[in-house]
């Protein structure tokens, strides 16, 4: 059953466009199957950046 | 859809009320103060919680001063009854939904589908910000904002756990920080790594470091050697002693070669203890006894050779004075090996003091002792040389020697080195603070390196999490702008349909718009006002027109939500057109009629003329009248009896032609306002569309007329109706009269036959069943074609030729 709204769907889209460049591709692959899944909890979220880390930043 | 409505207690409303709503549109009217306002707020509460009463006395403002002047209210509610059977109670303490009513109201919630008049303006006083907010409020970007949302709170619980961590491992690096005295060593407290390059340079500072690189505990090892037993004065004595010895040693000559001495005594003794020395030395004696006579010798009778005798003892002589002398010089050489061997064996206690360990050989870099090393070193101090010779017998001796010479050299340098790398005694006391500050520090690396390994991986979290939620973030922002763009196109298409820019009198055009990016996202309505852009509607447009624009908005966003099945098909609509005049009203009418077939229209109006317009909203639309209100009831509401009908009731029953007559007036009055438009009469425009019927009414007869005339055909029984009702105008004007004098003008017959008239005439040009006039098409004028209604029952057609001609004069009455 899908519950997530357009807007919902439009707005989690632009999203991976965002993170791209900034998540590793594991990650970013595993973010946008729990967007097609409709599972994008904030658990599964953490827990997806979290397995494949981006690189560290560094504070210059 | 919503099926019925009961409230009790809320707002102006007191007793029960009961409201059916069962039709896909419903307008309430009543004029002011009667409880509309009331209804729809009780409404809204049951959907969307909002404007709540509250449940005890200690409520403040509004509903304490209605408590005051009004009878206690007795326990509030409203329950929403749903075609479905599902409903909604609501009282102040408790909800009570049932079945998907739920949804419904989830998705009141989610987009309201309330507007009152007063709220039609804030959208265009609020800030741009706040107008974004609203705006974007129906966006349905509650999922995804829900999810940045918690990711954002989780990104900062990760930078607290970070902070947490930092500010506990920077307790316990002030802790060691306090310890130190030089202030921009504390600089690189902020990780363990840093913590050992401050304490290094600190150790370097006080000289106990001679390089960065050194581990923090060898160091802190050798500070404690530093300051420990007699203090740094006596250690360094010790090295200078130790230095000396060394020197001392180095000045002795060098070794003797005991291996050649023993080899020259092995030689010489040989020589020396020959057995035929003995015949020689006894030969030799006979000889001389037997005197210088004898030319023979008694022993031997040879020929005395005196001089090779002499000759050969005194070889044999030398060789045993080589001999002995090869004694004395390996004696000697072992006393001179023996001083040389103490000499380093003082040396080396001096070193070991200087150094402090048990053993040369434990000092790194120190070549192990060959086997005869061994052997010397256990040998007794107190042995005698003869005894000391012979464990020097036991091995060779050349790498022993060769092992001194290397030892020496080493410790050499390193004595030298140790002395400079010494600390003077002054620096004791930056010693033992480095000590300190060290011991504080190694006590809790465990803690420093567990808090670092913390705040490392909350920061990483926090980057990761927060890196979504910023993406959400934007991408919302896009997304927002993208659907505004969208609705701003509807508002401008709704705009253009209550005012249309091609009419004549019309100065403004659709609003417009405009989204920007700035901090959360900013939104403003700019106009247009005879062709030049305004930044702000309100500066120059009417009350009306501002109204519209403020109306527009919110059906757009309605519309908008609809689209995506995501909102109650419901719009409440609370007096919002009271600026807008009746014209423009009417094609609000047509608006919502057109774009919201698929919604249920609830409409409050105090406007009589609008509530009648707004029947032709939806077939079978339900017109709900309230009667009245009163302090101790609130409203009472009843079923609209169309005009009409109380006038074909009054012919029958009322006996007094006054009466009669005044609702022959509200009939022909409430329609002749509709024929304005649709035969567009010819009059003066007026403001709130306050015209008499003297004023209509010649234009209309005129009208209809010329109708007949484009047609070429009389519509039936059209003009013996008009003829009857000539002193229509005669009729108003003497409403003002006493109703005597009125019956003697008007008798009850004749003002019967002429409300019978009335009657006739709106039934022969007033479809009910499309609650429509029939119009003239394609319009007014010359080129009419055909009168008709939208449904088609009311049909009158040119010449009768056409198809409508087939149907000309078959008007269908409703019973």
């Amino acid at each position: 059953v899908r519950t997530y709204s357009d807007t919902t769907r439009r707005v989690f889209e632009a999203a991976l466009e965002y993170l791209k460049p900034q998540l590793t591709p594991e990650a970013h692959r595993a973010l946008s199957d729990l967007f097609a899944r409709e599972q994008a909890t904030p658990d599964a979220v953490v827990a997806a950046v979290a397995t494949h880390a981006p690189p560290e930043r560094h504070d210059h | 859809m919503i099926t019925d409505i009961s409230v009790r207690a809320v707002r102006g409303i007191r007793s029960q009320l009961f409201l059916r709503l069962g039709e896909k549109a419903v307008v309430v009217h009543g004029g002011n103060g009667t409880g509309k306002s009331s209804l729809a707020r009780a409404l809204q509460w049951a959907l969307t919680g909002q404007d709540a009463p509250p449940a005890d006395d200690t409520a403040a403002g509004e509903e304490r001063y209605r408590r005051h002047v009004l009878t206690a209210p007795s326990e509030p509610r409203v329950e929403v009854g749903f075609s479905d059977g599902s409903k909604i109670v609501v009282t102040p303490t408790t909800e009570q939904v049932e079945g998907a009513a739920a949804q419904f109201r989830e998705a009141c919630v989610r987009a309201s589908p309330f507007l009152r008049r007063a709220q039609v303006l804030e959208v265009l006083a609020g800030r741009p910000i706040d107008r974004f907010r609203y705006l974007e409020g129906y966006l349905d970007l509650a999922q995804a904002d829900a999810l940045r949302e918690e990711l954002a709170t989780r990104a900062a619980a990760e930078n607290t756990r970070a902070d947490a961590a930092l500010q506990k491992h920077g307790r316990a690096a002030a802790n060691v920080a306090a310890a130190l005295p030089n202030q921009d060593a504390k600089r690189g407290f902020s990780s363990a790594a840093g913590i050992e390059t401050a304490l290094r340079a600190a150790a370097m500072q006080a000289g106990v470091a001679q390089s960065g690189s050194e581990p923090v505990d060898a160091l802190v090892q050798r500070a404690r050697g530093f300051v420990s037993g007699e203090g740094l004065a006596a250690k360094r004595a010790r090295v200078v002693a130790a230095i000396r010895s060394l020197s001392a040693f180095a000045a002795m000559p060098d070794c003797p070669d005991l291996d050649a001495a023993r080899a020259k005594v092995t030689q010489t003794e040989e020589a020396a203890s020959e057995s035929g020395l003995a015949d020689l030395l006894s030969h030799a004696q006979k000889h001389f006894v037997a005197g210088q006579e004898g030319t023979k010798c008694p022993v031997c009778g040879q020929d005395v050779d005196r001089q090779g005798t002499i000759s050969a003892i005194a070889a044999r002589l030398a060789s045993l004075t080589e001999y002995q002398d090869a004694r004395r010089h390996l004696s000697q050489s072992i006393s001179e090996w023996r001083s040389w061997w103490a000499a380093f064996l003082v040396a080396a206690r001096d070193i070991r003091a200087a150094l402090e360990v048990r053993s040369l050989t434990e000092v790194e870099g120190v070549p192990p002792p060959p086997p005869t090393a061994d052997v010397l070193l256990k040998t007794n101090s107190a042995a005698t040389d003869a005894e000391f010779g012979g464990a020097l017998t036991v091995a060779e001796i050349r790498p022993v020697v060769d092992w001194v010479t290397r030892v020496v050299s080493f410790f050499a340098g390193m004595l030298d080195r140790t002395a400079e790398s010494l600390p003077s005694e002054e620096a004791t006391h930056a010693i033992r603070q480095f000590i300190q500050a060290a011991e504080r520090y190694v006590e809790n690396r465990e803690q420093f390196v567990a808090a670092e390994q913390e705040q490392k991986e909350a920061r990483a979290a926090a980057h990761s999490i927060g890196a979504v939620a910023d993406a959400l973030r934007k991408a919302r922002q896009d997304v927002a702008k993208d659907l505004l763009t969208e609705i701003a196109g509807t508002v401008a298409r709704y705009y253009s349909t209550i005012h249309p820019r091609e009419a004549e009198e019309e100065i403004t055009d659709s609003p417009e718009i405009v989204v920007q990016r700035q901090r959360e996202g900013t939104a403003y309505i700019r106009g247009r006002f005879n062709g030049q852009k305004v930044d702000d509607p309100r500066w120059v447009y009417s009350d009306g027109h501002v109204d519209t624009v403020g109306i527009c908005i919110f059906l757009a966003l309605r519309r908008f939500s609809a689209d995506r099945a995501r909102s109650a098909k419901l719009l409440v609509l609370d007096d919002v057109i009271s600026s807008v005049d009746l014209d423009h009203a009417r094609n609000f009418v047509r608006l919502l009629r057109d774009e919201f077939k698929d919604h249920q229209v609830v409409l409050f109006t105090h406007n009589e003329l609008f509530a009648h317009w707004c029947s032709g909203l939806a077939p079978g639309m339900r017109r709900v009248v309230i009667k009245g209100w009163t302090l101790e009831g609130g409203p009472r509401l009843g079923d609209y009896q169309s005009t009409i009908a109380r006038l074909e009731a009054a012919i029958k029953e009322e006996t007094s032609p006054k009466a009669i007559s005044l609702l022959m007036m509200w009939l022909l009055d409430e329609w002749l306002l509709e024929c304005r438009f649709v035969y567009q009469l010819a009059v003066p425009a007026r403001r709130g569309e306050q015209y008499t019927l003297a004023e209509l009414w010649a234009p209309f007869v005129k009208r209809l007329k010329a109708t007949q005339s484009a047609l070429g055909a009389p519509i039936p029984s059209l003009d013996p109706l008009l003829e009857q009702l000539k002193d229509v105008p005669r009729v108003r004007n003497m409403r003002a009269a006493h109703e005597n004098e009125f019956a003697r003008e008007f008798p009850l017959a004749t003002m019967r036959s002429i409300a019978t008239a009335a009657v006739s005439l709106v039934r022969r040009l007033y479809c009910f069943e499309c609650d429509e006039c029939a119009a003239p098409v394609p319009g007014v004028g010359e080129n009419t074609e055909v009168l008709r209604c939208r449904g088609g029952h009311i049909v009158f057609a040119k010449d009768g030729g056409s198809r409508e001609g087939a149907l000309a004069g078959r008007a269908s009455e409703p019973a």
